[in-house]
């Protein structure tokens, strides 16, 4: 197979850095004024809703449903209750669905915002806003467009476009309100990333980061649109470390939004030049990191990088989740976030600091890349990617999707894979196995509780219930059911479409529903993984019974 | 008489032969549709006849892709506006032969899979009359008519 450039998953090389790269060595964090006390239950965590409101349904972004009527005892009789496809030629899907009374909200990977019924599949309206996708070509024309959902607030639902515009639309009818630039496309930017909006702000950020672009988040007003601050992740280019045409640190997922505290969490990507590190010195902040800022003004709270002087392209891409726990007796507001250098980091949400050490959820064996080619573990689009995590409060687990794909690494110091400020080649070997992972680990503890060794590379995230189950899909179109507490593995269901999402879980009228979008992720396309579309499919008990995948070996 | 050429003037020859069309498909021609400059650039696409795929027009952005140095190959973005959706698909492994050009049609990505194809007419530099088919569209009829010699935004 012929070397992909990955949009969405550059990687990274230099030649003369020896990082301490094992066992988090090479991360690093910084603090700056004090955070708010968060510790205590959190008022916003596990709402007794029916809906699935915000990105990861509630504002610590644990992805963990409050029904349980679909249970580790009767999840077998879940079945399919309706399916809809999303139009003419619609392949791939990242788009991870809201769902507010009746209606569920889902993108399109052409930036569609279409309003769904939630219990029969009908596409009640579709509103489809003028893009222009001559943008990909800014990356070498190699660019895969992805949308990964909409914020909604106030009646309003808010979708970012691939040439960089914010959008608000009406969630009742799909109109526009407005529109806004977030971003000037001939910097090579674009979007991707899902927005977070809360007490009248919209939080975006931009991406591009192989490209060289460089990485900032922004506040916007909910109802005019207008940008109220921005926080830059990284310096000018030609200031700081950041030579001419470089940048990076960009933003891939939505941030996270912590109203006790005031505070937004976000995590960012490589630095660029990608693969050559000797034109970036020092540890090239705020790349690879997550970040703490305050939600008012955008001020920088604290820092944890996770990749210090990133020669990999490991970026800190999947959304953060927060959870309170109790350590050795000592209350504590806790993040976790899980990093394409295959460590989850568990962190002190008020500081920044390591709760417990890394812990690796893939194989990891990689060195500084040379002008020869080296086989790197986790590869440029390892570890875990945008993937969400999920938190469910009763096993005080997180859990993690792993994609085990190694790659050979090289340095050119030319321009290479159409991504300006690249020069290397990335190659997955031809004859490698490409699977994933997928692994429990206490957040109270640091420990894993339980691991499968997944058949294929796990892109799309997880979502867990109070039912005692944990859900996850992975490339070749397989719905699995966890049990959340042990692993077991309780139903699985064979969508027959890749998976680049997770599930959502919603009621109405009383009934429990698991909807899944499917269609594959842009890392569905560029390693031919599974079979890529695009499709909305609803679940309930007693629904339609699909045919079930082969048994999992671990 | 004249004497048949010999095998050291057939032989290159039979190989340009042989070879063109591989060359073509691997793209290495960096000519596939003629010279760049006729039709490299940004497109309005304007729909002559569209059976029932609802299209409505559109935009094509022809470019020169670059995966690693020597690897450029032309290639194309094409928007399709319909009533719900905006259709986007690829255009790959460009051809040409007298004023015919030609292209597959991915779906997704240009790494996504060949849902369709297009083949039209370069009536002259700038200026496509293409039937452009896809799986979920059937075949629709359009005009291309370049407004931009430069791909980029």
């Amino acid at each position: 197979m012929k070397p992909k450039a990955l949009l969405l998953a550059p990687a990274v090389l230099a030649a003369a850095i020896v990082l301490a790269a094992c066992g988090g060595g090479g991360s690093s964090s910084g603090g700056s004024s004090t955070a708010a006390t968060g510790n205590g239950p959190n008022a916003t965590a596990f709402p007794e809703i029916e809906d699935w409101p915000v990105f990861g349904r509630d504002r610590d972004n644990t992805r963990f449903a409050t029904q349980d009527e679909i249970n580790t005892d009767n999840v077998d009789e879940l079945g399919e209750a309706w399916s809809t496809g999303l139009g003419p030629d619609q392949y791939l899907m990242e788009s991870f669905p809201l769902v507010i009374g009746e209606n569920v909200y889902v993108t399109t990977s052409t930036d569609e915002v279409m309003q769904i019924n939630g219990k029969t599949g009908h596409i009640n309206w579709t509103y489809t806003p003028e893009v222009d996708f001559s943008q990909s070509t800014g990356v070498g024309g190699y660019g895969i467009t992805v949308n990964r959902g909409v914020a909604a607030e106030d009646g309003k639902l808010f979708v970012l476009t691939f040439d960089n515009k914010l959008q608000a639309i009406s969630q009742k009818t799909g109109e526009r309100l407005w529109s806004s630039q977030v971003e000037d496309p001939a910097t090579g930017a674009y979007e991707s990333m899902a927005p977070t909006a809360y007490d009248g702000k919209v939080y975006v950020g931009v991406s591009g980061s192989e490209d060289g672009v460089r990485g900032k988040i922004s506040a916007y007003d909910a109802k005019s649109g207008k940008e109220l601050w921005t926080f830059y992740t990284v310096p000018k280019e030609g200031t700081g470390w950041v030579p001419k045409g470089g940048g990076g640190g960009t933003i891939y997922m939505p941030p996270t939004v912590d109203p006790k505290t005031n505070t937004v969490y976000v995590g960012t990507g490589n630095p660029a030049p990608v693969l050559v590190g000797a034109k970036r010195p020092g540890k090239n902040l705020y790349t690879d990191s997550i970040l703490a800022l305050d939600a008012n003004t955008g001020k920088l709270k604290w820092y944890h990088q996770e990749e210090a002087h990133d020669l990999w392209d490991y970026d800190a891409e999947s959304p953060v989740v927060l959870f309170d726990v109790e350590i050795n007796g000592e209350k504590k507001r806790g993040l976790a976030e899980a990093g394409k250098n295959g460590l989850l980091f568990l962190l002190d949400a008020e500081t920044g600091e390591d709760l417990f050490p890394p812990v690796g959820f893939v194989k990891r064996d990689h060195k500084p890349p040379t002008n020869k080619p080296t086989l790197e573990c986790p590869g440029a689009v390892g570890g875990s990617q945008y993937s969400p995590l999920a938190y469910s409060p009763e096993t005080q687990a997180v859990y993690v999707s792993g994609i085990e794909l190694c790659m050979y690494l090289r340095v050119t110091y030319e321009n290479h894979n159409g991504e300006k400020q690249f020069a290397g080649d990335r190659v997955v070997p031809k004859d490698t196995e490409k699977t994933g992972t997928f692994t429990a680990v206490g957040v109270n503890t640091g420990k894993v509780l339980w691991k499968h060794d997944m058949p294929t590379p796990m892109d799309g995230g997880a979502t867990a219930s109070a039912g005692g189950l944990v859900f996850t899909g992975d490339q070749q179109g397989i719905l699995y059911a966890f049990d959340a507490a042990d692993g077991d593995d309780l139903w699985q269901a064979n969508l027959k479409l890749a998976f680049g999402t997770a599930p959502v879980i919603y009621s109405i009228d009383g009934t429990q529903y698991v909807l899944a979008t499917v269609g594959g992720a842009a890392l569905t396309a560029s390693e031919e993984l599974g079979e890529i579309g695009a499709r909305v499919v609803a679940f309930k008990l007693g629904g339609k019974k699909l045919p079930e995948g082969p048994e999992l070996k671990g | 008489m004249r004497r048949p050429p010999g095998l050291p003037v057939l032989l290159p020859l039979l190989l340009l032969l042989c070879c063109a069309p591989s060359a073509l498909a691997a793209g290495r021609a960096q000519e596939a549709w003629g010279p760049l400059g006729s039709f490299i650039g940004r497109y309005h696409a304007q729909v002559l006849s569209g059976g029932g795929s609802g299209v409505r027009g559109g935009e094509l952005t022809m470019f020169v892709q670059e995966e690693f140095p020597g690897s450029e190959e032309p290639a194309g973005i094409l928007k399709l506006r319909t009533k719900t959706n905006n259709d986007v698909v690829y255009l790959k492994e460009l051809m040409r032969r007298g004023r015919a050009r030609t292209a597959i049609v991915k779906g997704g990505s240009f790494l996504g899979p060949r849902i369709g194809k297009f083949v039209g007419k370069m009536r002259r530099p700038g200026r496509i009359v293409a039937n452009v088919s896809t799986h979920s569209l059937g075949t629709v009829e359009l005009l291309f008519t370049r407004y931009s010699r430069k791909p980029t935004p």
